[in-house]
């Protein structure tokens, strides 16, 4: 089985309790127990090469700045190929704009190579497993894809961003994110954006989300609920 | 390509409960479904399955998946588009790869009842949901709608209540029905008022969701409607392996959970068996009883085989 497969399905069933609340109990100061560092250093033993994790953040202010990098400090100690750098967005003003950061805290991903995965908020709840398993594949080469739908992902003619709203409670959003990563991991030409829309009302409410998932395909299309594979390629290719 | 012993579509409750026993009774199974954990990752508390006190589906779900996981029995997370039989061995065609096996065993769940009324399509994500866990965020000091009386449609307005300004329960019976539990939380809540006796004939709007219309000319004035109004069986395969269907759309099984159709099992909410009480509880059970048949039934061919040579 290939390993990037096999690294899904073991984190679907390890750590799927991870985060719920967002922090831990036994210990207020910190977010991850000792069982949830355990599975996770089970889970990162699949990272081939080193990982940078750059987190933005603001001095100034943001609901969940301060638990995001206490969480990804943390999760930075659990293997030697993961490389946490925090940067403050307005100290550092270039890092943020390269990465054309617009909500804090930020986190993004940058494996093998600058595959465009960027998620922002607390990635709690359900949307923990999906920065993991990417975060980990991202270290590794770009997956191979069917030739029917490598012919599909060939006509993507310009850049696609997809941005994805989702909840930290809802059960298919970690799917649809799942899905909308490994076209980014396929393809140069997509990057995605994941948003924990509790925490970004405004932002939200500009893009007229009301229900989760809902994939915006580069600002010209919007998708609510899950879609199929096929869907999903389909919008990639006319929104490019 | 390996031949399994039971192939079990679906992974709730019952396809679950199925796997753990299956590799309890050393079966070489397979659980296959696009969607692990099932329909009760989505409930917002569970507070009746024995040993787990007051826990969010969400989170038993995970334990059911963890349990699983413990016995390496492997997970296809794949679409299952058709089955077929030929010379005793079902063939499972999935997105991309096909799956053969001695027995199936259809624990394919149920999916979302829908209204059926103008304005419901219309305004999916734009105010109207079927998950309530999902989306009761963007409802924060607006007024609601929960369209049902069950145990989800009360639960769901519980929820929503912590939230939302109000929330309107609309039934179209005299009373809410369900646990006692739940329908007491219901009606003593002061952000809920429920409408009985009301028939939603129309979802309103502009742009999102304005309000709903009842059937005696009523129009309430909502920014959202959850549809909490029950599920219809997903009966995967059934026309193709010749299944028989109750009236209701359920597939019939026997106390064993057997179907009509030699080799082919199911078990939970797909299925007319636990006497419609369709609960985690009794999927996972129906799941587990399924198992026990294949394997005897697995253990009573090999006898007769024998006595053949």
């Amino acid at each position: 089985m290939e390993k990037r497969i096999k690294v899904i399905i073991i984190s679907l069933m390890l750590i799927g309790t991870l985060l719920m609340a967002g922090c831990n109990e036994s210990n207020p100061d910190k977010v991850l127990s000792e069982s949830d560092k355990t599975e996770i250093k089970k889970m990162l033993a699949n990272v081939d090469s080193k990982v940078d994790i750059l987190l933005f953040t603001s001095e100034s202010g943001c609901y969940s700045c301060s638990k995001t990098e206490t969480l990804m400090k943390e999760f930075d100690q659990l293997s030697d190929k993961i490389s946490l750098k925090v940067y403050d967005t307005e100290k550092n003003r270039d890092m943020a704009t390269k990465y054309n950061i617009e909500l804090v805290p930020a986190i993004v991903v940058i494996g093998k190579e600058d595959y465009g995965i960027k998620h922002y908020g607390f990635p709690g709840g359900k949307e923990f497993n999906p920065l993991l398993e990417v975060i980990i594949s991202s270290s590794m080469e770009r997956p191979k894809v069917s030739e029917e739908i490598g012919k599909k992902v060939n006509t993507i003619s310009n850049p696609v961003e997809v941005k994805i709203f989702v909840t930290p409670t809802c059960p298919s959003c970690p799917d649809m994110v799942r899905g909308a990563y490994y076209y980014s991991l396929v393809s140069e030409k997509i990057s995605t954006v994941t948003i924990m829309s509790n925490e970004f009302e405004e932002y939200s409410k500009y893009y007229k989300i009301s229900a989760v998932p809902t994939v915006i395909f580069n600002e010209k299309f919007s998708k609510e609920g899950q879609m199929a594979e096929e869907a999903f390629v389909n919008y990639l290719v006319v929104s490019s | 390509m390996d031949v399994f012993d039971v192939a079990i579509l679906g992974g709730g409750p019952a396809g679950i409960s199925a796997g753990i026993y299956a590799a309890r009774f050393k079966l070489n199974a397979v659980v296959i479904s696009n969607s692990l954990g099932g329909t009760a990752q989505t409930a917002h508390l569970i507070e009746n399955y024995p040993g787990t006190g007051v826990i969010s589906g969400f989170e038993l779900m995970q334990k059911f998946k963890e349990h699983l996981k413990s016995f390496e029995i492997p997970v296809i997370e794949k679409h299952v588009y058709s089955a077929s039989k030929e010379n005793d061995i079902f063939t499972i065609k999935l997105t991309d790869e096909e799956v053969k096996a001695k027995y199936i065993l259809i624990a394919t769940g149920t999916k979302r009842r829908k209204l059926g009324v103008p304005g419901e399509s219309q305004f999916y994500g734009k105010g109207v949901s079927y998950c309530v866990t999902c989306d009761a965020f963007f409802y924060r000091d607006k007024t609601v709608a929960v369209i049902g009386g069950s145990d989800a449609a009360n639960m769901a307005a519980i929820l929503l209540a912590s939230m939302a300004k109000k929330v309107y329960v609309i039934y179209r019976k005299e009373k809410l029905r369900g646990e006692l539990v739940w329908i007491e939380r219901v009606i003593t809540n002061p952000k809920i008022e429920v409408l009985y006796n009301s028939n939603v004939i129309e979802v309103k709007g502009k742009e999102f969701v304005e309000g709903v219309k009842l059937e005696d000319g009523r129009e309430i004035s909502v920014d959202g409607v959850f549809v909490e109004i029950g599920s219809i069986p997903e009966c995967c395969c059934a026309n193709d392996l010749g299944i028989e269907i109750n009236q209701k759309g359920y597939i019939q099984v026997d106390s064993s959970q057997k179907t009509n159709v030699d080799g082919v099992y199911a078990a939970g909410d797909v299925t007319s068996g636990s006497n419609g009480f369709q609960q985690i509880v009794t999927a996972a059970s129906e799941g587990v009883i399924a198992i026990k048949s294949i394997f005897d039934d697995m253990e009573r061919s090999k006898v007769t085989l024998w006595k053949k040579e």
